[in-house]
């Protein structure tokens, strides 16, 4: 009997569980398949006709935007964060921990509590309302956590791969494009991944940076779709595009999540699991 | 070889840091008088904040936010999570898919970008949304949910979108925990819950104090979601600290005010940060 109660009672949680994890997630999926769909769930009317309207007008060019910034922020960490990393992991120098600590230190301080002051800076270099100087704030805020990671990956290189380099005459340049690069290519693929998505799924730096609707990405057409629809009525905006490129919004980000949560967890927290 | 990422990083992460001090003693606005000739104007933003209610306002709402979405929420929804599906304990036993559907879908949640969140859950919380549609199906009346109860939806929005960490964070922890350990428990005759409360909980505790910190510092910086779904409305209700520092600055224009109102946010997680980076200095 008290068995029976438990079990009983997990499913119940479970079914709870469940339920609040999907049901926000429901109308998404359903209206994205749908003629002309509500802001509530049915099954009908189904269609295939969103997806291929998502890649026309102005949605397409949201799509085009938001691949550009998610590619440059990318590329940016991955370049600078490698560069940098090398000195730290083989290199003694004055100021290293104070640097490795400030690096750190600044990982935790959110956009929000600077956006001001981040809009005021960009404005003076006249970098505000450009697609490159979004793409700046973000890849500078992929920094320290990827010189962090990469440091990890090239201190794990046996330094004796690289003398061996030297003695045949290599010079230290030939060996970090030879040696080191190719070896730490699944920890910058990581590290890519992750600048990838953080530009592809941001929406403050855009918010602040951004005055034009031509350089809007994905993230701020939704947030004006969502603006529209709230203050003119629904009819104003077309349910069904908006969910399909939801749902493409959405493929990127799960699938690097798929290739990097092994890394996630180990990166950030190791000092915390163990004990 | 430095130069790239030191130039990159010191503009654009301390540099706001810096320039945001340095504004805060100016009255550097976008519109106005002021817009013009930025003046050096002393301590006077730091005395209208300390005078301001709407700024004290939002520190109880961010702390509200805090401690109902990262504490309460995420914590302690993460570590049930972690707990019923730990693939060793087969809390869920006959439902093991039901515990491996729960852990992914918790991990969607985590990995949507934050407008896409906004845009589901809006809907979600709709008169006409799916939320009432359900509360209609049990016969219950439905409810306009982000006008009556705006700060339970950004709560509730942003523990659905944060508890995925938490929970991966907490199934790592249990799994470090030695087998043995649990199984001496077992021997002795420790029940479930008894063996979850005198040997796997008091284990877990550094991990779970580290988890909610770091929530925490995080918490404390969501602007984007709730910004999407109330707005700080309705009137002041759902106005976060950060949502407060946005609006004085790109609303009302005064750039140098809403600043200061956001160095508040800086030092909040400045000093959280430091006690994180002590407790993990002091391991190694």
């Amino acid at each position: 009997m008290r068995k029976w109660l438990s079990v009983i009672l997990n499913y119940i949680v479970f079914l709870v569980i469940v339920a609040y994890f999907l049901s926000p997630l429901t109308w998404l999926f359903t209206s994205a398949f749908r003629e002309n769909p509500s802001v509530w769930v049915e099954f009908r009317d189904f269609t295939l006709g969103n997806f291929p309207r998502v890649f026309t007008g102005e949605t397409a060019r949201w799509v085009r935007n938001s691949l550009f910034i998610a590619l440059t922020t990318a590329l940016m960490a991955v370049g600078c964060s490698f560069l940098a990393a090398y000195p730290f992991a083989r290199f003694e120098f004055r100021g290293k921990t104070l640097s490795l600590f400030l690096l750190v230190l600044s990982m935790t301080i959110p956009l929000s509590a600077v956006m001001l002051p981040t809009f005021s800076l960009a404005r003076f270099l006249h970098l505000h309302n450009t697609l490159i100087g979004v793409a700046l704030v973000i890849a500078a805020r992929q920094i320290p956590m990827g010189i962090w990671v990469t440091k990890e990956f090239i201190a794990s290189i046996p330094i004796e791969l690289e003398e061996a380099a030297w003695v045949d005459g290599a010079s230290r340049w030939t060996t970090i494009r030879r040696v080191i690069l190719p070896l730490c290519g699944p920890g910058l693929a990581v590290i890519g991944l992750m600048s990838f998505v953080a530009g592809w799924g941001d929406f403050t730096t855009n918010l602040i940076m951004l005055s034009s609707e031509e350089l809007y990405p994905i993230s701020m057409g939704l947030y004006k779709a969502s603006i529209e629809a709230t203050s003119w009525g629904y009819v104003s905006v077309d349910y069904g595009v908006m969910c399909a490129i939801g749902l493409i919004y959405l493929i990127p980000p799960m699938l690097a999540f798929l290739f990097t949560h092994r890394y996630l967890v180990k990166g950030m927290v190791l000092g915390a699991v163990k004990q | 070889m430095m130069v790239p990422a030191f130039l990159l990083w010191a503009i654009f992460m301390l540099g706001p840091a810096v320039w945001g001090i340095r504004l805060t003693f100016t009255n550097e606005a976008l519109t106005g008088p002021a817009a013009k000739n930025p003046q050096f104007i002393g301590l006077a933003n730091y005395r209208r904040l300390l005078g301001d209610p709407y700024f004290w306002g939002s520190v109880y709402r961010s702390f509200v936010f805090v401690l109902g979405s990262a504490i309460v929420g995420q914590a302690g929804l993460g570590l049930l999570l972690a707990v019923l599906t730990s693939e060793r304990r087969r809390i869920w036993p006959r439902v093991r898919i039901a515990g491996r559907l729960a852990t992914a879908l918790c991990w969607l949640a985590w990995v949507t970008p934050e407008t896409l969140i906004g845009w589901c859950w809006i809907s979600f919380l709709d008169y006409n949304g799916v939320l009432n549609q359900i509360l209609k199906l049990f016969g219950l009346r439905p409810v306009y949910w982000m006008v009556r109860h705006g700060m339970l939806s950004i709560i509730l929005a942003n523990i659905w979108w944060g508890t995925g960490w938490s929970m991966m964070l907490f199934k790592a922890a249990l799994e470090s925990i030695p087998r043995e350990v649990e199984e001496a428990a077992e021997v002795d005759g420790a029940s479930a819950w008894q063996k979850f409360r005198y040997v796997v909980l008091p284990l877990l505790r550094r991990p779970i104090f580290v988890n909610v910190l770091l929530i925490t510092i995080w918490t404390y910086g969501v602007f984007g979601l709730p910004f999407m779904m109330t707005g700080g409305g309705p009137g002041h209700r759902t106005e976060l600290m950060t949502i407060y520092a946005y609006k004085t600055g790109f609303k009302y224009f005064e750039i140098a005010y809403g600043t200061t109102v956001s160095i508040g946010i800086l030092f909040i997680t400045l000093f959280l940060a430091l006690v994180y980076h002590r407790l993990l200095g002091r391991r190694t």
